[in-house]
């Protein structure tokens, strides 16, 4: 079977008044129906560019080559119209802060009936019903009630929540989670959590959840994608990707988590910053902050992802080094 | 909402007292110290003897202490002239000659008038002036401001930042007197002067086209500008993103998403432009010959009219608090946020 979701060779390219800015450079995933692929990354590696390419909303200065197939459609090139009659029915998008997402002067109702009401022509009575349903659905007390609620008569946790509901109300087949908890408290972040998990069970939707918490990946995800400076530098199941992860970014990352040191150690850290990617370097985009750099990481072209036992990963290192790196890596349990 | 309403209410109510007080200090006492225009000496004609002005002083109750002047002028204001008053300032003429003559504002120096009389001949032409003008202006300036911000850096935006610039920068007086000149004397296709009342709505709208038009292309310059940065501001709100993920159109996301929000500023700033213009649009009153109350305020000012120049700066500054009061309502009425507050 296809899957649901298929991007390949994605290239987004955003014009600047210094030049243009790559911030996707050929990123290739895809995710299957009912299935949670998790993007982790640090800020400003590509993640969000690439989730708003896919759902073609990105500002006008931004250009999107490649492929990205949602069924049996292709979405880039697609007309506006076209594109616009997917957004919000075949698939839908949650985003980072609740406190700004709702429009602030729009009853929470009113808000989720629109989204009914652009893709199907059904009564106000209708779309009504399915508004106090949704709410329902992601467990918002007195739901009728709340439709006549506005946005600031409510907490961060019950704005994300309503953001779900509108998302899901058209049961979409893609749901992308743009850190969906980043901006929300500890309990209500596993709420949340919780609930996406239920819903794409429940609907069984394809879930693309960007973040940058391992925590959260280790929790949700299926698959993963390690995203570096625009690219995916690795590419493998939670669990592989937990036991034996490849790259040396990912090493990087897993070490650093804090939870994974003793008590009185400093923190690791991966030093140095991430490329700017107006002027990236040459070849691998993590050589100048690698351990095990050697000189052809520093050359064209950059290595491409290759897959050893199901893990893709884009690195010159030998098989030997990264299994024996990778081991030392994860050592400890996985968070 | 009725709490939010008795509140602004007596928030007005305290600043229409304070204006009171400060016109009446500024008019009465400061004015006599600063020159000896002594208003009895102006009521009293050319070349008045001491025992005439004595006379008219009393007439005037002006003879009474400060405090007791302010008094009465309050009491005046609120419920009318006293029957004692007309009796003493129209003896022997019948009750509706005397209102013409006595008012809540005082009767003016210049002309055996009440200054109320005044003020209501002058306000529906600088009422129709102002509410024509602001129908032109919000009509070229929310669309062209939207059209600008949707398309940054546009011909369009670049042409609308062009009539912004010679907008702003061209007095109306200039602007009024240009199209004076080629408009109503070198073509003649406007009147070049004159009110019609709205009775006759088609003479109406002929004589005050040209001059809400010049009046309105200065106001849509200033609202372009801020409705354009306002939607600028807005489209790039996290809310409208949400829309568009949610399939929203284009014009569904402008109108009902973006402009909905930006419209709150916007309300503001028209209603405060309002009520400054209900006061009186002095420069273009004066240029196009139009009797309303910028021109009435030039007159008085001119003729050392005292009462009816207090009157008009009392009468705006109550025309600027109820424009205050409506603003606030509509905010509410607009945006939730401010009814909980």
């Amino acid at each position: 079977m296809a899957p649901l979701l298929s991007v390949s060779g994605l290239h987004t390219t955003f014009r600047t008044d210094d030049g243009p800015v790559g911030a996707v450079d050929g990123v290739s995933l895809s995710v299957d129906a009912g299935k949670v692929l998790g993007v982790v990354g640090e800020s400003g590696c590509g993640k969000s560019a690439t989730s708003l390419s896919i759902m073609g909303l990105l500002p006008r200065t931004a250009t999107v080559e490649g492929s990205i197939r949602l069924g049996d459609r292709e979405l880039v090139g697609m007309p506006d119209d076209q594109l616009r009659a997917l957004r919000g029915a075949e698939m839908a998008m949650i985003f980072q802060d609740p406190m700004t997402s709702l429009d602030p002067v729009i009853r929470v109702g009113a808000q989720l009936e629109e989204a009914v009401r652009i893709h199907r022509d059904v009564p106000k009575q209708e779309a009504r019903e399915m508004a106090m349903k949704g709410l329902a659905s992601v467990g918002i007390p007195s739901p009728e009630e709340r439709l006549r609620s506005y946005p600031f008569e409510m907490s961060g946790g019950m704005r994300q929540r309503v953001m779900i509901a509108m998302a899901l109300i058209n049961r979409p087949r893609l749901l992308i989670a743009d850190e969906p908890t980043t901006a929300l408290d500890v309990t209500t972040q596993a709420q949340i959590l919780d609930l996406i998990r239920d819903l794409r069970t429940e609907v069984d939707a394809a879930v693309l959840l960007i973040t940058h918490d391992l925590g959260v990946v280790a929790e949700m995800c299926d698959e993963v994608a390690v995203m570096y400076a625009g690219r995916i530098v690795e590419r493998a199941s939670v669990d592989d990707l937990f036991a034996r992860p490849q790259h040396p970014y990912t090493w990087g990352l897993l070490t650093s988590l804090p939870g994974r040191h003793r008590a009185g150690e400093r923190l690791h850290q991966i030093p140095g910053t991430p490329p700017s990617l107006l002027n990236p370097p040459p070849g691998c985009r993590f050589a100048p902050r690698c351990d095990f750099v050697m000189d052809s990481c520093r050359a064209d072209p950059a290595p491409a992802l290759s897959t050893h036992d199901g893990t893709a990963v884009a690195c010159h290192l030998d098989a030997a080094t990264r299994a024996r790196e990778g081991a030392r890596a994860a050592r400890d349990d996985a968070p | 909402m009725v709490r939010f309403l008795i509140r602004r209410i007596i928030g007005g109510a305290i600043v229409v007292l304070v204006v009171t007080l400060a016109v009446f200090v500024l008019f009465g006492p400061v004015l006599r110290m600063q020159s000896d225009i002594s208003p009895a000496r102006l009521y009293a004609g050319k070349n008045p003897t001491p025992e005439q002005i004595q006379r008219v002083s009393e007439l005037l109750g002006l003879d009474k202490p400060y405090y007791e002047q302010y008094l009465i002028t309050m009491r005046r204001l609120v419920v009318g002239p006293s029957d004692e008053e007309k009796a003493r300032l129209c003896p022997g003429s019948t009750p509706d000659e005397c209102d013409a003559i006595v008012g809540r504002f005082g009767s003016s120096f210049a002309e055996q008038v009440s200054v109320d009389r005044l003020i209501w001949d002058a306000f529906p032409v600088t009422l129709s002036l102002t509410v024509l003008s602001a129908i032109i202006w919000l009509l070229i300036s929310i669309p062209l401001g939207i059209f600008s911000a949707m398309r940054p850096r546009s011909l369009l935006d670049r042409s609308s930042t062009v009539f912004v610039l010679i907008g702003q920068s061209l007095p109306v007086y200039y602007l009024g007197l240009l199209a004076l000149y080629f408009l109503a004397y070198e073509f003649e296709v406007f009147p070049p002067s004159g009110y019609v009342p709205i009775s006759d709505p088609i003479g109406w709208l002929y004589h005050l086209i040209l001059p809400a038009t010049v009046l309105a292309l200065q106001f849509a310059a200033i609202y372009v500008r801020i409705t354009r940065s306002q939607m600028l501001d807005q489209m790039g709100e996290d809310y409208v993103r949400t829309a568009r993920a949610k399939g929203a159109s284009e014009k569904r996301t402008v109108v009902r998403h973006a402009f909905r929000n930006a419209m709150l500023p916007i309300v503001t700033m028209f209603g405060l432009d309002l009520g400054l213009l209900l006061g009186g649009a002095i420069l273009i009153e004066v240029t196009f010959g139009l009797q309303g109350i910028g021109w009435l305020t030039v007159q008085a000012a001119k003729r050392l009219d005292v009462p009816t120049t207090a009157g008009i700066v009392l009468f705006s500054a109550i025309i600027i608090v109820i424009a205050n009061i409506i603003v606030d309502l509509v905010n509410a009425a607009l945006d939730p946020r401010i009814r909980l507050e």
